[in-house]
């Protein structure tokens, strides 16, 4: 059986080898396939029916804009101006455009807090309305179909006592002044993308890190890791494997959420729409929270399963892992509301491995977060996986030659300290 | 030190603990290269940890063991071809795709791990587009061996290549080792298949308790016990009285009443003949038997 001899292999290759046999693995599962289609059908589902079945008042496509009519007299008289400047605005083309009464100190109110991208506080008469827009900095709203609507009645009320010769009375301009308040939190907009891809990335962590340590108990278990090990280093067995699953598992996600952006492209008209009014930075981070997420995670699950025996009992040994991600959602869900600053130890914790992902993003949703910042939280996240994964192989080799069955946490601790 | 050819795996005051149970306790060995060698002993006797150390898999606690004078654990891992005692593969691969990946994973380019592949297949009469996990546990041994062969390692490491396999496979199996040990392979066979050993092993290291017992030619094994050399008396018919008149006869096997045996130096063929012919017995053979490796492996394990 004589060949030509071996020719030299490096690290790096060994480690591609692994992560193409674990993708192509996955990839060839009926399972595998059967979720990426049904994952997609039920994301779009999930976009599609909400809409479908929501017209009405609920209509989430409607604008709300808080208008207060600051000198009416009586909420009678004010709710009879609110009336007439939306039908005006009907009337005017502007049919998703809806006026929410407010008294001038609730409409500041819903936009210092991020609620609402701008307000219209109108004070004098109807003939004579003197308007001021308090906008939200950053905010995208557009205020000018409302005053549009309010010159139009203005001119009406005009005509109603101008005296002949006095037209230029009648044309005379909307008095608009404009103040800009600074929330210092998300959009209204980024609040809503941020609640569902915080959502996501909760899930794909927990998602791909149980898929990561199942593999790795399952190897050891079968005892194929011994073999393996004759051939491969152990970061380099753990490294294929965490980019292997970790590739699966993120085209699996992203053929997911492709179905749900394509259900909301169909019905919104376009997938610029969807997006409207998210910062772009938004956008880009969110896949690589995913990634850091998984990759923090499961570089945390390889400790954790050190003592595991079966397959079936990974769920358990991810109980503290799980506990941290499950905590990292309640801060980041608790911490997010529109226009709320971001609180001082969220700011602090998105630079602590496990936390950092999921609450960058939501300091990168309140905006403000400098390049540098999002760069090196990531970096710290990614230095403490490759350590904790460096520090974890030998033990977990060791594990798997001595104690492949699993032997307890004695052992695996024993192992650890060897 | 070797007494001809050149040293291959060699061990020097080898020791592995696992917690308080000592697995290999300062072991020392030189085996060549280039030859059979058998690695014999009782379960527990440390077999397994050795190997796992000159697989590079177990860290020593103390001494090293090193191939062709490297160190185990700096050892290029593409000379190396491990089968481990218990089936260990990856069972939604093809067996194509399975011996592929290890050998590319033993530095083989691509194009040739897929020609070892094929070439293994035949060779083990594997179906090279199989799912591995729809072969019987037989088939599935043989794929892993197929694994460990294929990049054409120079050190060869079987650990009970034969448990599982039917008769055919076994007979397939003996046949391949043949193949390797004239390639000028080192194979080194753990096994519990002591006629096995003794038919394909020209050398053997003989483990107990953690400790060599002995390494050397099988020549040299039974030049130790010359006590288990026998004189066998064949018969036609159970001669009861001859085996009372003399006590030095024993039986090969108790339930045998026409094969006995005398050791080899107690008595000298002509006043054997004598005897048997005094008690009336019908001789129908007279032989000299060497002892088989069972009874050497047990005497020495006993003697341990």
């Amino acid at each position: 059986m004589s060949a030509p001899a071996p020719r030299p292999g490096s690290s790096w290759r060994r480690t591609r080898l692994i992560t193409m046999r674990e993708l192509r693995e996955r990839m060839h599962q009926r399972a595998y396939r059967i979720g990426l289609v049904v994952g997609a059908l039920l994301a779009a589902a999930a976009v599609a029916v909400p809409t479908l079945l929501g017209a009405g008042d609920d209509d989430p496509t409607l604008q709300r804009v808080p208008v207060a009519f600051a000198d009416a007299g009586s909420p009678a008289a004010a709710k009879a101006r609110g009336d007439a400047l939306d039908a005006q605005l009907r009337a005017q083309g502007n049919p998703t455009v809806r006026v929410r009464l407010e008294s001038a100190e609730a409409a500041r109110e819903l936009v210092s807090d991020g609620t609402k991208d701008f307000a219209v506080i109108v004070r004098g008469a109807a003939s004579d309305p003197r308007v001021a827009v308090l906008a939200r900095t950053g905010g995208d709203g557009d205020p000018a179909p409302v005053l549009a609507a309010l010159e139009h009645l203005a001119v009406q009320a005009r005509l109603d006592a101008v005296a002949p010769g006095e037209a230029d009375k009648v044309l005379a301009p909307l008095a608009v002044g404009s103040q800009e308040i600074d929330s210092g939190g998300p959009s209204s907009a980024a609040t809503a993308v941020v609640s569902v891809f915080g959502l996501i990335v909760y899930i794909a962590g927990i998602l791909l890190m149980t898929s990561y340590a199942t593999g790795i108990v399952s190897d050891r278990a079968g005892r194929v890791t011994e073999r393996l090990l004759t051939a491969a280093r152990p970061q380099e067995h753990l490294a294929g494997k965490l980019l292997g699953v970790g590739a699966a598992g993120l085209l699996q996600i992203g053929v997911w959420l492709l179905g749900g952006l394509v259900a909301a492209a169909v019905l919104s008209g376009s997938i610029g729409d969807t997006f409207e009014g998210v910062p772009i930075s938004l956008i880009v981070y969110f896949p690589i929270s995913i990634i850091l997420t998984y990759l923090s995670y499961a570089a945390l699950s390889t400790v954790l399963v050190l003592p595991v025996r079966k397959t079936e009992d990974v769920g358990g040994a991810l109980g503290p892992a799980t506990m941290i991600q499950i905590v990292t959602f309640i801060l980041a869900s608790g911490n997010l509301r529109p226009g709320a600053a971001v609180p001082g130890f969220v700011e602090v914790l998105s630079y602590v491995p496990f936390f950092s992902p999921l609450l960058m993003m939501i300091r990168i949703a309140a905006g403000g977060v400098p390049f540098w910042q999002v760069l090196v939280s990531a970096l710290i996240t990614l230095i403490a996986s490759a350590i904790l994964v460096r520090v974890a192989a030998p033990a977990y080799a060791r594990y798997a030659i001595e104690a492949p069955g699993g032997k307890g946490l004695g052992a695996a601790l024993a192992t650890l300290r060897r | 030190m070797l007494e001809q050819g050149r040293v291959g795996l060699s061990a020097e005051h080898l020791s592995r603990r696992f917690g308080d149970v000592v697995a290999v306790d300062d072991l020392n060995f030189e085996l060549p290269a280039g030859q059979v060698i058998g690695l014999l002993g009782p379960n527990g006797a440390g077999k397994s940890t050795t190997i796992r150390m000159a697989m590079g898999l177990l860290d020593p606690d103390g001494g090293s063991i090193a191939w062709n004078g490297t160190p185990a654990a700096g050892l290029d891992r593409r000379i190396v071809g491990y089968l481990p005692e218990e089936i260990g593969v990856y069972e939604r691969m093809t067996v194509r795709d399975h011996i592929t990946f290890f050998a590319e994973l033993h530095g083989r380019s691509r194009s040739d791990a897929r020609g070892a592949a094929e070439r293994w297949a035949e060779r083990l009469e594997l179906p090279a587009a199989a799912v591995v996990s729809s072969l019987s546990k037989g088939n599935q041994q043989r794929v892993q061996l197929a694994s460990a062969l294929g990049h054409d390692p120079e050190l060869i490491v079987l650990d009970e290549p034969f448990s599982g396999l039917d008769p055919i496979g076994q007979t397939v199996v003996e046949d391949l080792m043949t193949e390797l040990a004239a390639t000028g392979a080192t194979l080194v066979l753990s096994s519990h298949d002591l006629e096995r050993v003794e038919r394909f092993c020209s050398y053997v290291a003989l483990i107990s308790s953690g400790r060599l017992r002995y390494d050397g030619s099988v020549d040299g094994l039974r030049a130790r016990h010359p006590q288990l050399r026998r004189r066998v008396l064949e018969l036609a018919e159970a001669s009861p009285a001859l085996e009372s008149a003399l006590p030095a006869l024993e039986r090969v096997d108790a339930h045998d009443p026409l094969r006995l045996a005398v050791q080899l130096d107690d008595m000298e063929p002509e006043p054997l003949l004598r005897a048997a012919l005094d008690h009336g017995a019908r001789v129908v053979g007279l032989a000299v038997v060497e002892p088989t490796m069972r009874e050497l492996f047990v005497r020495e394990v006993e003697a341990a």
